[in-house]
């Protein structure tokens, strides 16, 4: 029988310092109502894989609150397994590097305790998706293969402009999930303190002679957010048909924390076009090309245009922001005018008051 | 495990008067307020009033109404100490028989409550739209030494003759009850919110159940034996929102009044929440053509046309240039292109075609439910 235990990490070479003062890149709120965590692990739960590992960073304060017991993603029954693992870093971590196995050696009773595990799913989780994973393991695991690697194709992929970013590509393919078979993890841990190649791609690289490697191209819609501009592109997907139908209009939910608000209210004279909007919210002004998350007031008078705006952002009156980003529970004083451009979007950071 | 006041809550009712919206579903599992279900409103206020053990009583159509109460995680009710229980009628060595009135539902229970020998028991009903603290009611229940407390709405004078009417004298006893009175000579109506001392009412429907003229309610038959027998019986006068939704005008009432401005009944309060539950959906998507003015949107709708002083629920889809007014439209309903829809009710998953117009400028209600679109 197949086994698998699915493993989540962050990638330290991002662009998105703005947001990551207090958390880690893995929680930062995406598209009205998610973190970017939601969607990888939300493909792990849509394939039945309950043994999961999420590597935490330094900054784990929000996943911890974010993940709680699991139970939105039915990951708190007493078989099941969510950790948040420890990450303890004392060594750097080269540019280019799709994952470091070092990452993981504090961890290794996590994966040599779960004996029944045969395979280890690895995701990085700044990639939105969603991904169909069931059919990779039963192939992967029905040939025999030692690794899959699973390839994005058809969206174009954001440069984070570093000459060592091909090194976590397969074949120049952004890489979406590589699954292993857990005896080859197990060995490379227990090999650790004599060196050798610690990111899980070299690694695989350097010995496809004698491994069964297979890569499995996945069609669909996916974006790596490692940027600004990228973040505010994913964002902006979501006002694609297209892109919620794929993501959000099939049999794989993407599941993420309940906050029991109430339905988002419209108050005379609002006037809301093409916008992605969240429970809990009360609209009194105008919303176009944007995405709204929960607990959002937008005061009278105030038009927001092409931005993002993040949970409970409070919005006084005669306000206008065009391309922006708003972190958590900002503040904007009446009459403020606030304008970016699509290239470069204003990003103003959490708590602040404008 | 002693308790000191755990919750039976009545779940039972059918709810005739709400029509079609009761025809599968139980009165305490009607949507409201765009997400919630009327039973929301009371487990909330347990939640909030540190009443971890509720039974909730359940006889008509109650798979829905099950299925939705769950674990009751919903509501923090699935801890070890007590949590939620479903109690439908059962088969014991005696016979099987239904729940013959309120009353006699909770006889029927009372190993349930026995197994956590509570010193009080608090009744509710699953279908009114309040937000109160049970313990402060507790409190005084307590603090008087009260067999018996039960919770009064202070009602216009006017209106009072609807209700039926608690009489009291000064420190709040209960002297006389009148049900519905021509000439009231008070304006305290009850609630239906009961709390006992488990010994009291515990030989109250002992008595009871053995009566043979008894209707087993707890208004008709409970209440008036314990006043005639001079226990001690307290009002507990409640001022604040509380409807009764049993209607469909009512109900849909006291919907629109959520639209206001600054609606009597602040759902926004974060420091009393009513939770609910429901299934992870997406936020909303209004799209170029849409507009939405004096409007209750949720979770999972997608709007291609006019919505205006109106309840939407989760997942609701109104396609191109349908028109939505002062109406609500419940979970999972499509509304079709160029469908017009004023002062109506749509219920669960019905799909009103395109172009078709449903209801009028006339304030009737128009309600269309599941059951007329199969026939």
């Amino acid at each position: 029988m197949r086994k698998v235990m699915g493993i989540i990490f962050q990638r330290w070479d991002h662009k998105l310092q703005i947001f990551t003062m207090n958390r880690g890149i893995s929680t930062i709120p995406f598209g009205g109502r998610y973190r970017l965590i939601d969607f990888p692990l939300s493909s792990l739960v849509n394939a039945n894989i309950h043994s999961i590992g999420v590597l935490g960073g330094t900054k784990y304060g929000s996943l911890i609150d974010h993940l709680g017991t699991g139970q939105e993603w039915s990951l708190h029954r007493k078989t099941q397994d969510l950790a948040i693992l420890p990450a303890i870093q004392n060594y750097s971590i080269e540019p280019g590097t799709f994952f470091d196995l070092r990452e993981l050696y504090p961890s290794k009773l996590f994966i040599e305790n779960q004996t029944t595990i045969n395979m280890i799913l690895f995701q990085p989780s700044n990639v939105i998706h969603n991904l169909e994973l069931k059919q990779i393991m039963d192939v992967h695991f029905n040939k025999g293969n030692d690794v899959t690697i699973v390839t994005g194709n058809g969206y174009l992929e954001e440069s984070i402009g570093s000459a060592d970013e091909n090194r976590r590509k397969w074949h120049g393919k952004e890489v979406l999930a590589v699954l292993v078979q857990r005896n080859i993890i197990t060995q490379v841990l227990d090999r650790m303190n004599q060196g050798g190649a610690f990111d899980l791609l070299n690694m695989i690289r350097r010995n496809q002679e004698h491994l069964r490697v297979n890569v499995v191209q996945h069609k669909g819609y996916y974006r790596e957010i490692s940027q600004i501009k990228g973040y505010y592109q994913a964002n902006m997907d979501m006002l694609e048909a297209s892109v919620r139908k794929e993501l959000f209009g099939g049999e794989r939910k993407i599941y993420t924390k309940s906050k029991d608000n109430h339905p988002t209210q419209y108050i005379n004279g609002s006037q809301v076009s093409n916008a992605w909007i969240a429970s809990g919210c009360q609209v009194a002004g105008t919303v176009t090309n944007s995405i709204v998350s929960r607990e959002t007031m937008i005061g009278v008078g105030s038009e927001i245009h092409n931005s993002i705006l993040m949970q409970r952002a409070r919005i006084g009156q005669g306000v206008h922001l065009e391309h922006v980003i708003l972190d958590k529970a900002v503040t904007i004083r009446d009459n403020t005018v606030l304008k970016g451009s699509k290239e470069e979007p204003v990003v103003i950071s959490k708590g602040s008051v404008i | 495990m002693k308790k000191k006041c755990i919750a039976m809550l009545l779940a039972g009712g059918q709810g005739s008067r709400l029509g079609v919206l009761t025809k599968s579903v139980a009165k305490p599992a009607v949507i409201f307020g765009g997400k919630y279900r009327l039973i929301d409103f009371s487990l909330s206020n347990c939640y909030h009033s540190n009443i971890d053990t509720v039974g909730v009583l359940t006889q008509y159509q109650p798979l829905e109404l099950n299925s939705y109460i769950s674990t009751g995680s919903a509501w923090s009710l699935d801890n070890v100490k007590g949590g939620v229980t479903i109690l439908p009628p059962y088969q014991n060595r005696y016979g099987a028989s239904w729940y013959r009135g309120t009353a006699d539902a909770i006889y029927q229970n009372i190993p349930y409550i026995q197994s956590y020998d509570p010193e009080h028991v608090l009744i509710i009903s699953g279908d009114h739209i309040y937000k109160m603290d049970y313990s402060e009611m507790l409190n005084v229940h307590m603090e008087k030494n009260a067999d018996l407390t039960i919770g009064g709405l202070i009602v216009d004078m006017k209106e009072a003759s609807r209700f039926g009417i608690m009489n009291t004298n000064q420190e709040n006893r209960i002297i006389e009850f009148e049900e519905k009175p021509e000439k009231p000579k008070n304006n305290l109506a009850s609630m239906g919110i009961y709390i006992f001392k488990w010994s009291t009412l515990k030989r109250l429907l002992k008595e009871d159940g053995e009566l043979e003229s008894s209707q087993h309610d707890f208004g008709k038959n409970v209440i008036p034996a314990a006043l005639q027998e001079g226990l001690e019986v307290f009002a507990y006068p409640f001022r604040g929102y509380w409807r009764d939704v049993g209607t469909i005008e009512s109900y849909y009432d006291t919907q629109m009044e959520l639209l206001q401005q600054n609606p009597p009944l602040n759902l926004f309060d974060k420091e009393f929440r009513i939770f609910s539950n429901h299934e992870s959906l997406h936020p909303h998507y209004m799209s170029s053509e849409a507009a939405a003015t004096d409007s209750l949107i949720s979770d999972g709708c997608l709007i291609c046309g006019q919505v205006h002083h109106s309840i939407l629920s989760n997942g609701v889809i109104v396609e191109e240039g349908a028109v939505v007014e002062d109406s609500i439209i419940l979970t999972n309903a499509k509304i079709g292109k160029n469908a017009r829809i004023k002062h109506a009710i749509i219920d669960e998953s019905v799909t009103i075609a395109d172009g078709e117009i449903i209801g009028s400028d006339e304030r009737v209600i128009q309600l269309v439910g599941r059951e007329d679109q199969d026939a």
